[in-house]
């Protein structure tokens, strides 16, 4: 946390903010104006992760809220790009589920990327990132946030990280699905674990 | 709100190979935030009040002791610290007054100032201790124990307190899962140990803190609030 920190309004969960631009080309949401003020809009029974309405950035330095993937089910990963041991496993593992999905379903599937180290992982480091592995931007997305914005995501989605001083991470190794309303509809934890649960989760949420 | 300087902080929970982190010298809460506090919080934030508050960011025991949504009644003290709240809801509160909770380095080096004698240092264990025992109820006024040598209070036997990187406590396993977690799913987490056995307050701290989830809200768990330098304490009226 620095100095420009009291220079924000207060951030994350209990704040109005102000709504953030339309990315160019795509199909524009609802107003952010309509559903500043939670009350009446979230009900206490409401668990999408889409109440997290502030914006990312993306590997294209465009803003990116969680809630442009309503629609689709969500593979959602928190890593980072320095991370030269589990990381690149998780990544594939993302790669072999989307080439296991039927064609239809893996069009209409999104694989989110998220850096718990976002000083060094730049957008212009997750472009670059995207284009080593071969991520396809149509249904890859690696968004960099602030700090504190990560924290609260991961604590959303259950995940613990800690910097280990060398510039390496402990951190949960996890995939989260999302229903097509942003609701966790299931995790895999650790490594070396079959993918087909995950491909059939992913299918029965686009059958529903 | 008191400054307290920076200085190394070595984690107590050591990760093998992890170095010291470097921590600024920050402002901090002389004492816990209040019940009364607290209300008018979500007085004014009507989504944070109990019966509205999205279970994304609390679960059910949120505000437990209250009466109701913006009552506190008989169990929970206008000027006792606020308990069941969830990290979620700690960390809202903190941001709407422009503050922040702290970082667990932050914390743990306001409650160990090293000019602090070991006859201080052993009572604060006790407490600790004790608390964890027997969780105090109801609670008493927030800022009653004397301060340490920041001109904290509090920090050692009254209530557990949030931390913004509360997340970052791993351990090998966790009791509060239903399956135990092994280091296989913890990247980086080569051997995870104490690095002083002896200072078991401190290490009962950082394992209560690795049974905690972001939306759990508990009888002795409350917090308070941190601010980045620079910064400059408002002058009394």
């Amino acid at each position: 946390m620095d100095a420009a920190v009291s220079t924000l309004m207060a951030v994350a969960l209990a704040s109005l903010l102000a709504p953030a631009p339309a990315p160019a080309g795509e199909a524009p949401e609802h107003s952010h104006a309509s559903h500043s003020v939670l009350p009446g809009d979230a009900p206490a029974s409401d668990r999408s992760l889409y109440q997290l309405d502030e914006p990312w950035t993306d590997a294209n330095a465009r803003a990116v809220t969680l809630g442009s993937f309503r629609g689709s089910p969500v593979l959602l990963v928190l890593f980072y790009g320095t991370c030269d041991s589990v990381c690149p496993v998780i990544v594939r593992d993302l790669q072999k589920v989307e080439a296991l999905l039927p064609e239809a379903d893996r069009a209409r599937t999104k694989f989110v990327l998220v850096t718990i180290d976002p000083a060094v992982d730049t957008p212009e480091r997750l472009h670059e990132y995207a284009a080593k592995h071969g991520l396809d931007p149509a249904r890859w997305s690696l968004l960099h946030g602030r700090p504190d914005q990560v924290r609260v995501l991961a604590n959303v989605l259950g995940i613990r990280y800690r910097p280990t001083g060398t510039g390496q991470y402990s951190h949960t190794i996890r995939i989260t699905v999302l229903d097509r309303d942003g609701r966790i509809a299931g995790h895999e934890d650790g490594l070396a674990r079959p993918l087909e649960p995950i491909v059939a989760k992913v299918s029965a949420l686009l059958a529903q | 709100m008191v400054r307290v300087p920076g200085g190394l902080y070595g984690p107590f929970q050591q990760v093998e190979g992890e170095a010291p982190t470097r921590v600024a010298a920050f402002w901090l809460d002389v004492r816990p935030v209040t019940n009364a506090e607290f209300l008018a919080f979500v007085e004014a934030q009507p989504r944070w009040r109990r019966t509205q508050a999205s279970r994304l960011f609390v679960d059910d025991a949120y505000l437990a002791a209250w009466a109701g949504d913006l009552a506190l009644g008989t169990a929970a003290p206008p000027e006792a610290p606020v308990t069941y709240v969830s990290w979620f809801a700690s960390d809202a509160y903190c941001r709407a007054r422009d503050k922040r909770l702290p970082t667990e380095a932050e914390w743990e080096l306001a409650a160990a100032p090293p000019d602090e004698d070991a006859a201080a240092r052993a009572e604060a264990e006790a407490r600790v201790l004790a608390m964890s025992a027997a969780p105090r109820s109801p609670l008493p006024p927030a800022g009653a124990m004397p301060p340490n040598a920041y001109g904290v209070r509090d920090l050692h036997g009254v209530i557990w307190e949030w931390v913004a990187d509360w997340n970052a406590s791993l351990a090998a396993s966790d009791s509060r899962r239903d399956r135990d977690r092994t280091l296989e799913e913890v990247c980086g987490g080569a051997a995870v140990g104490a690095a002083d056995p002896k200072r078991y307050a401190t290490f009962l701290r950082f394992a209560f803190r690795t049974t905690l989830q972001a939306t759990y809200a508990l009888q002795s768990l409350g917090f308070r609030c941190a601010r980045s330098l620079p910064w400059t304490l408002p002058s009394p009226p």
